[in-house]
């Protein structure tokens, strides 16, 4: 999928932003999403050079928590994984009809995040005294392209198996089958073969794409 | 005894410790036969485990993804009511002004301004048909909160950016024809009229 240039996205966008949640739904072309009808990045993003507010909202709660976690993981304390944060979905912002390869928009992401956080550590190391520089052993993901790989995979799944998984395996909260099932509108007893079948689905993406 | 090959959500759970005794037994008999798809299949459910062990995410603060979700609609469209100010164009090279220390216009556009935010300059290099590079320095002159940069051209908004956590500018590829910068930090929001043709 070709994304538009950036001078055509400008001048085909309109200057009215639309912020209504779901004032007005993705048709023809941009109206692909996940068999259970949740939005892909790609859709998100070509909302978003539409100006639709809402779609902004979704790329933001989809890719909050790996931008800032990726910000914290190379060695950055809260506050300035916040920066770094911000800086990144700005950096999303301003690239939004440059990005072509929408299917891989997490890696995307994460090494925009990971170079900002790289940034304010350089810096920090500038302008401490060699009595409170920052720990130099900075553990980042332990093996960053299978984290990266793992995330675009999660991107291609898509739709309620990504969230799924996300939830089982990826927060921290660990939330229970019960919590899930209400989330989800499922049935308790759904949850562990629809995780199931998800994973093997990841598993032959990820084999795909390695 | 063996039951029949297990699917891979039996051996997910098997692997997770959610089967009764009984089915666990049985998976397991079957793992320990030896078939290569079933051992793959094990072999990268774990695999799966520790890498997303490993990788749990964060959940950030509830003021920072209020602030990323308001970015969207405060670049594009932000109100435009008392809580803006305007920046003040100190230093243009194109006025033929001579300033001690600052660079003559032999290779773009360079320019100081007085603001809200800070005292600041851009430098604008041709970069291109139609595009130029903006580098510049922004000194702050209240807190560190963080500043982000918009680039519009007739009010619409075409680059967006972040000042470095050391105030330096950095964008690359802005049309030449923008013809104003918004600078926001948390609640201050300063505005500049830019011209940044005929370097």
């Amino acid at each position: 999928m070709k994304a538009l240039s950036d001078r055509t996205a400008r001048e085909a966008a309109p200057r009215r932003i639309d912020t209504a949640p779901s004032a007005r739904p993705p048709t023809g072309a941009g109206a692909r999403s996940s068999p259970d009808g949740t939005a892909t990045d790609a859709d998100l993003l070509r909302r978003c050079r539409r100006r639709h507010a809402d779609a902004w909202n979704q790329l933001v709660s989809r890719y909050e928590r790996l931008v800032y976690t990726v910000a914290l993981r190379n060695g950055l304390g809260p506050e300035d994984a916040a920066d770094v944060t911000q800086s990144t979905f700005v950096a999303l912002l301003d690239s939004l009809s440059r990005i072509r390869d929408e299917e891989k928009l997490p890696s995307w992401l994460m090494t925009v995040a990971r170079r900002q956080a790289w940034r304010i550590r350089n810096l920090s190391r500038r302008t401490s005294t060699l009595d409170n520089a920052p720990e130099t052993s900075i553990d980042p993901f332990a093996d960053w392209a299978t984290t990266a790989a793992l995330h675009d995979g999660l991107a291609t799944l898509g739709g309620i198996c990504r969230e799924l998984l996300l939830a089982l395996y990826f927060d921290p909260d660990e939330p229970s089958y019960a919590e899930l099932a209400e989330r989800f509108g499922r049935s308790i007893g759904g949850i562990g073969p629809l995780r199931g079948r998800c994973l093997d689905k990841l598993r032959v993406i990820l084999e795909d794409a390695s | 005894m063996i039951a029949g090959k297990p699917t891979f959500t039996d051996l997910l759970d098997w692997v997770e410790g959610r089967l009764s005794p009984e089915r666990s037994d049985e998976v397991r008999s079957y793992v320990d036969s030896g078939d290569p798809t079933t051992l793959e299949s094990v072999e990268w459910i774990r695999g799966f485990l520790r890498d997303a062990e490993a990788a749990r995410l964060e959940k950030p603060p509830a003021e920072l993804s209020d602030r990323l979700r308001g970015m969207f609609v405060g670049l594009h469209h932000p109100s435009q009511g008392d809580d803006w100010s305007d920046a003040s164009l100190v230093f243009d090279t194109r006025s033929g002004l001579a300033a001690a220390g600052v660079r003559s216009g032999d290779d773009g556009v360079h320019l100081a301004f007085a603001s809200e935010l800070g005292r600041f300059v851009l430098d604008a290099t041709p970069a291109g048909p139609d595009e130029v590079d903006v580098t510049g320095l922004l000194v702050r002159s209240g807190d560190g909160t963080g500043v982000d940069l918009a680039f519009l051209q007739g009010g619409t908004l075409v680059r967006a950016a972040r000042v470095s956590r050391d105030g330096r500018i950095d964008v690359r590829g802005v049309p030449v024809d923008v013809d104003e910068l918004w600078l926001t930090a948390g609640t201050t929001k300063v505005r500049a009229r830019l011209d940044l043709q005929g370097g």
